[in-house]
């Protein structure tokens, strides 16, 4: 058996998938050739290291972007509801309805602390801003898609204040209830960015809370008020 | 006990069950055991950190979708890590990545490979530097020994995998092999 042959086989070799009468001829020419022997050797070296690679670590925001989609999944289960289950039911849930993401799985991202700040922030008041980004800083876009996502959001959102002066007041409330919930998020989580305009947590945050908001025209939009 | 150790101590088939039915502190357990085991691999087959992140979110929020089917057959890490290689060539598949063939120079070069071996001693290869060379490899090489090598599948799954024959299989691995020393030769 040549080189070539051998170093051809050498793989099968050392995987144990050639004959016992291929593995003899093998091993006779590795006795006679010591760069074979060297060969078969460097590929052995390379099969073991190859199951004791190091393991690598993704970004620590994962965890918050796979339950962000989970939770999104999971609410996008209730809203086909209206028509039929009649609007009382779709209201009721419309009404109950949390932020996509809650504390613990934010503390499975390393950001409780922050959590409770931003969450912790609650208050509802000063209905009439809805839908105003109301901080004058709040425009600065934190993240590379946000203008579009602001322009997007605005689009719509002029529509729908157009008609709502025709809204039933209790409706009215509520919706600018939510919206406002979510801007004071937004705006928290945007000072957060301005001192740490790097933080993947907070980054991921703010474009779930633009989702929030983007589904909830989308509710308002589906029911045709 | 918290919930938190009840799940630390609970197998990777009873959380399963648990977030099957919803539990996403059960299946953020399950995270915390596998993600790393997950990502790397993306990482080793796509070499392309944000491409391997987006699909290691991928594979997580589509695990949560279908770990009802999972029936504890096989171990768990074994059906996630099929999982996770399916995730991969589907989109290897979406973005046009050929793996049967090598998109590079066709055959490798044999007799002077051998040549070139310095002595007989046995040589110690750094795994960074091993990993770094297996990111260098052409797709088809790559697939196939991070599936073989590295992650363990005999040929049969890898070729099943892959939509290749076991003989292409084998003869990709060699290939692969031969690619990588060349590599890491050259980087001593
Ligand atoms: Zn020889």
């Amino acid at each position: 058996m040549e080189c070539r042959a051998t170093a051809r086989s050498l793989s099968d070799y050392l995987d144990g998938w050639i004959s016992a009468d291929e593995a003899r001829s093998v091993e006779a020419h590795l006795t006679g050739c010591p760069a074979c022997r060297s060969l078969k050797m460097e590929l052995t070296e390379l099969k073991n290291a190859a199951r004791e690679l190091p393991l690598h670590t993704p970004s620590k925001a994962m965890w918050a972007r796979i339950i962000n989609e989970i939770e999104a999944d999971r609410s996008g289960q209730w809203q086909p509801v209206g028509e039929d289950a009649g609007e009382g039911t779709w209201w009721e849930k419309f009404k109950s309805r949390r932020f996509s993401f809650s504390l613990p799985q934010l503390a499975g991202a390393g950001a409780l602390a922050v959590a409770v700040a931003v969450f912790g922030y609650s208050s509802l008041d000063s209905p009439g801003q809805t839908g105003r980004l109301n901080l004058a800083g709040a425009r600065t876009a934190v993240l590379p898609d946000e203008d579009q996502l602001i322009r997007e959001f605005d689009r719509r959102m002029a529509a729908i204040n157009a008609r709502k002066a025709s809204w039933d007041p209790q409706m009215r409330a509520d919706f600018e209830s939510q919206m406002n919930r979510i801007d004071q998020s937004l705006s928290k989580c945007r000072q957060m960015l301005n001192e740490k305009p790097d933080d993947k947590v907070h980054q991921e945050m703010v474009r779930s809370l633009h989702k929030e908001k983007i589904q909830l025209v989308n509710d308002v939009e589906r029911l045709k008020w | 006990m918290t919930a938190k150790a009840i799940n630390n101590a609970a197998s990777d088939h009873e959380l399963a069950k648990a977030a099957a039915q919803g539990d996403t502190e059960a299946f953020e357990t399950l995270y915390e055991r596998h993600h790393r085991r997950v990502y790397s691999l993306c990482l080793r087959m796509v070499a392309n950190a944000t491409e391997a992140e987006d699909l290691t979110q991928e594979v997580f929020v589509q695990l949560f979708r279908k770990i009802g089917s999972f029936r504890g057959e096989s171990a768990f890490t074994t059906w996630l890590h099929r999982m996770t290689v399916n995730h991969v060539l589907m989109h290897f598949r979406k973005r046009g990545v050929r793996l049967e063939k090598t998109t590079e120079e066709g055959e490798i070069g044999e007799l002077q490979d051998i040549v070139q071996s310095s002595g007989e001693r046995p040589r110690f290869i750094d795994r960074i530097a091993l990993d770094k060379a297996i990111s260098e490899l052409p797709p088809g090489y790559r697939s196939v020994f991070v599936l073989h090598d590295v992650e363990g599948f005999e040929h049969e799954e890898v070729a099943d995998m892959l939509g290749v024959s076991v003989g292409t299989s084998k003869s990709q691995l060699h290939k692969a092999r031969m690619r990588l020393r060349d590599l890491l030769n050259k980087k001593i």
